[in-house]
């Protein structure tokens, strides 16, 4: 569609009240210049948008805090960019219910720092920076560490708002987290990328704070002793919230895990107790270190752990990527990671959520290098039956790897795809396949 | 009728054995727990494997001949009653635990598995698995996945899909695919997470990846007895104000209480105006520090009863008591109906309050039994049929507790799921709009509305012709990605 800049923003600015602006540098998407930014203040407004977009033949993407627009295949057009930021309410927060009703803008740390009033959080603790919006989190079904004890989106969402590419504002789910009532549609837009509509609203259950928090850290020169011993924990009456691994190739044979126990403080007491003389029983006859932290050199350790550190000064590319396995898996695939990061000359520093199969890992180094290793890495993952997706990765990268591996459902995906946005309206070619 | 040359292909599908025709056969096959509804199908096959759902389903698609998935048949909501002239695919013989994976915590299990067998497997290793409706020594796994079951431990554990990584699916045209897997968040849309909640109408899950959970620590059941609903709802808000999350919470009404203590003599208090089962999981030290906050909670609203069960026997009893609820109407009503709606726990003495109005009013008694945790009402409305006029009065007071339900912003369904019986009742929660949205779903897997059709919606959408043409992918296009 070729269109100008000017005729696009003077027929969008009727729909939403002149909330339309020229894109700039900073609005690109993936390596795609959407022509202008489109901020609509409620879902009628993106309702009208979108069908604009929809009839004149507009490829239009979506972007929440654009914390993860590096996720996916570059899109294959985007005249105009619709930003979420304005829908930013709580529109209903019952706590005795345990339910929270909010605009898909609205970030996900400003609904914590509410729901923290009354004791009670959204249990999803993804590592994404501060902007990042409940509508981009359920879009790319971002997760983190708690997942191990209180699930992933999927697990949290019970209602959801949504606009269809052309116009039609649609309701799925409801408020209450026991339903049946009709097909799962926030599930479907759960991890879908925005390529079925655009979230408007969503509901979600909560959990209320726990009272108190032990982590206890060990160290130890290998990974095999550390596999045993999470297995040990997952299959023990241990409830971690958290069961991290943690290792980068700047410091070969030191690896950290760190497990987390939120609850009262005499039973996380008691569990984290309980954890070090499981580590003395399992792994003692290798040389290791334990000890149990709480409080500020608690939350200081989390926090640091939280980002993981992005890359040594280089000028190489650095690539993210989300491999999923089953929890016996992941630390041999790690060793096949180190493995391949030695032959390679590849930096890599990585998270494993040992507890529910989650690993992300930060590569850096040569492109050609890094193509190599990541296909190398998926298929060791596709073997053992789990999975590999590229989260992060330049443009220019992202074109000759697979942002998202193979699907053997993509002809049912493909069909879902076509009946909710029949022309690509929406984030088109960004997700499996080039959906 | 089915055509001759239709019924020849399928028997040449499977042994003579696996294929039911006669009249008294078939009967059996008429209704789900739900025998308002009956009718019966004009033919009932019963395959053993994978390639033989397949085989049987491309044929009916071929033949365009709708057919009906059906598990054990102890669906409350008519989920699996057949289309007349159509075709019932019993699961029953595809009951075979394949894999148990202790290490990962998974099981892979075919659909004809009862639920109850599942934990029974894994049981002596310290786990089970977590959804437990009511009647899950009998319920199958595939009509679990259909109905996305639920039971007395959703509150903590969640639901059925909470359970479901991945399933090997018959599609309505035959087709074999996987969906979802052993691990988590496979690339692309979360069909496990749209397959397991819409009522067979999407395919047959032929192989299905669960999840198992770790025993607790500890487990402590307590009952409390309370003068009056009110208070025993008050309960339930203390402890989830308290920040607790017990693993259940069900609350009896009085005539619940005598119905059950008829049948199954748990020892609920007769006098009692509600009863709260409590259940609290744990680590030890956890279980403790909750399980004094609940006695307090329960203490300052009024409890004139706080039994902690003291053994496992003691426990067994309770619940079995509280499982028998449904069953033992028997022993008060000569009928009843078993409803299931669902409600915001703050609108749980409105609701309540409604509900007395309206037994008032049609002159009927209702039985209250609810999870009360999770706001998921099963008030029993009963009546007796001989009575002329009762039952259609009894379907209306039914109907009006949904009503109710759903003006306070609750479901009409939260388990039993809506299949023929409430169909008419899904545009009190959706708008024209959201179900044409909802049915796209089936538009894409099901176009032709041969999978257990005519079910869930008012209204089937018409799919027309898929709209728009595939387009390649640049990067398909160019061979770095692939089709499959």
């Amino acid at each position: 569609m070729n269109v100008s800049t000017q005729s696009l923003q003077v027929a969008l600015e009727p729909l939403v009240g002149n909330w339309v602006r020229p894109a700039a540098d900073t609005d690109v998407v993936a390596g795609v210049q959407p022509r202008v930014v489109v901020e609509p203040g409620c879902e009628e407004e993106v309702a009208a948008v979108l069908a604009f977009a929809d009839t004149e033949g507009l490829r239009v993407l979506v972007r929440g805090g654009g914390t993860q627009l590096a996720m996916g295949f570059p899109p294959t057009g985007g005249d105009f960019l619709l930003s979420t930021t304005r829908l930013n309410h709580i529109v209903e927060h019952v706590p005795h219910d345990l339910t929270v009703t909010v605009q898909s803008g609205l970030p996900l740390t400003a609904l914590q720092a509410t729901l923290a009033q009354a004791q009670q959080w959204l249990a999803l603790d993804p590592d994404l920076g501060a902007q990042a919006t409940i509508g981009g989190i359920i879009a790319t079904n971002a997760t983190g560490p708690r997942r191990l004890r209180y699930g992933g989106v999927r697990d949290q969402i019970i209602g959801i708002r949504v606009v269809l590419a052309n116009g039609t504002i649609a309701k799925g789910g409801g408020k209450v987290v026991k339903n049946v009532a009709g097909y799962d549609l926030p599930k479907l837009f759960t991890g879908a990328l925005g390529t079925l509509g655009v979230i408007v609203t969503a509901t979600f259950r909560l959990y209320p704070l726990a009272p108190a928090s032990r982590t206890v850290l060990l160290t130890a020169a290998s990974l095999a002793p550390l596999r045993e011993l999470a297995l040990q924990v997952i299959g023990s009456t241990l409830v971690p919230t958290m069961m991290d691994v943690l290792g980068t190739t700047s410091q070969a044979n030191t690896y950290t895990m760190a497990v987390r126990f939120e609850m009262g403080q005499q039973a996380a007491e008691a569990q984290a107790a309980t954890l070090c003389a499981m580590a003395k029983d399992t792994i003692g006859h290798v040389p290791h270190t334990t000890h149990v932290v709480e409080g500020e050199a608690e939350t200081q350790f989390w926090s640091q752990t939280a980002h993981l550190a992005t890359t040594p000064q280089s000028p190489q590319s650095t690539v993210m990527i989300k491999t999923s396995l089953l929890p016996t898996e992941v630390m041999h695939w790690l060793t096949r990671l180190e493995q391949m990061c030695q032959q390679k000359q590849l930096w890599a520093n990585w998270r494993a959520h040992a507890g529910h199969g989650l690993v992300f890992v930060h590569l850096c180094g040569d492109d050609a290098a890094l193509v190599t290793a990541i296909r190398e890495l998926r298929q060791v993952a596709i073997a053992a039956r789990g999975s590999l997706i590229v989260v992060e990765a330049p443009a220019e990268l992202m074109q000759q790897l697979d942002a998202w591996g193979p699907s053997p459902a993509l002809a049912v995906m493909r069909r879902l795809k076509t009946r909710f946005d029949p022309h690509s309206t929406l984030n088109a070619g960004r997700f499996v396949g080039g959906i | 009728m089915l055509e001759a040359k239709f019924v020849a292909e399928l028997r040449a599908i499977v042994d003579a054995d696996q294929v039911l025709e006669k009249h008294e056969q078939l009967r059996t096959y008429e209704s789900d727990a739900l025998t308002s509804f009956h009718v019966q199908p004009a033919l009932v096959v019963l395959p053993s494997s994978t390639e033989q759902v397949q085989a049987v389903v491309r044929l009916c698609h071929r033949a365009h001949i709708p057919f009906v998935p059906r598990g054990s048949g102890t669906g409350l909501s008519g989920g699996a009653l057949p289309v007349e002239g159509g075709v019932v695919i019993s699961l029953a013989r595809m009951n075979r635990i394949l894999d148990v994976d202790l290490l990962n915590q998974r099981v892979v299990v075919q659909p004809g598995v009862i639920n109850l067998w599942v934990t029974q497997r894994v049981a002596a290793h310290g786990y089970y698995y977590a959804p437990d409706p009511s009647s899950q020594q009998i319920c199958s796994i595939g009509g679990n996945v259909a109905e996305n079951s639920g039971g007395a431990h959703c509150l903590k554990y969640g639901f059925t899909v909470n359970h479901v990584l991945g399933m090997k699916l018959v599609l309505p045209d035959g087709e074999p695919v996987e969906v979802g897997g052993p691990a988590l968040d496979t690339p692309g849309y979360d069909l496990p997470g749209i397959i397991v909640g819409s009522e067979g109408t999407l395919g047959i899950a032929t192989e299905i990846i669960l999840r198992i959970v770790r025993r607790a620590e500890t487990v402590k059941t307590v009952l409390a007895a309370f003068a009056h609903t009110d208070a025993a709802g008050e309960t339930v808000s203390g402890i989830i104000s308290a920040g607790i999350i017990p693993a259940a919470v069900e609350m009896m009404d009085k005539l619940s209480i005598a119905a059950c203590e008829a049948a199954v003599h748990a020892g609920f208090p007769l006098e009692a105006g509600a009863i709260l089962l409590i259940e609290l999981d744990g680590p030890d030290a956890e279980v403790t520090r909750q399980l004094a906050q609940v006695e307090a909670i329960c203490q300052n609203a009024g409890a004139t009863e706080y039994r902690l069960a003291r053994t496992d026997t003691e426990r067994t009893l309770m619940w079995k008591g509280r499982k028998a609820a449904f069953a033992a109407m028997g022993r008060i009503s000569p009928n009843y109906i078993v409803q299931d709606g669902v409600l915001p726990r703050t609108a749980l003495p409105e609701v309540l309050r409604e509900i007395e109005a309206l037994s008032t009013q049609f002159g009927l008694r209702v039985a209250n039994v609810f999870h009360a945790g999770d706001g998921n009402l099963h008030p029993l409305v009963l009546y007796d049929e001989r009575i002329e006029g009762a039952e259609q009065r009894a379907e209306t007071l039914a109907g009006e507790i949904l009503r109710s339900c759903v003006a306070h912003g609750g479901s009409i369904t939260g388990e039993h799921g809506v299949g023929m019986d409430k169909k008419d009742y899904m545009p009190t929660m959706f708008t024209d709009a959201d179900m044409a949205t909802h049915q796209l779903i089936r538009c894409a897997i099901d176009p032709q509305n041969l999978c257990n059709p005519n079910k869930v919606y008012p209204t089937p959408r018409l799919c027309g012709e898929v709209p728009g043409r595939y387009q390649p992918h640049p990067l398909e296009a160019a061979g770095i990605i692939e089709r499959f």
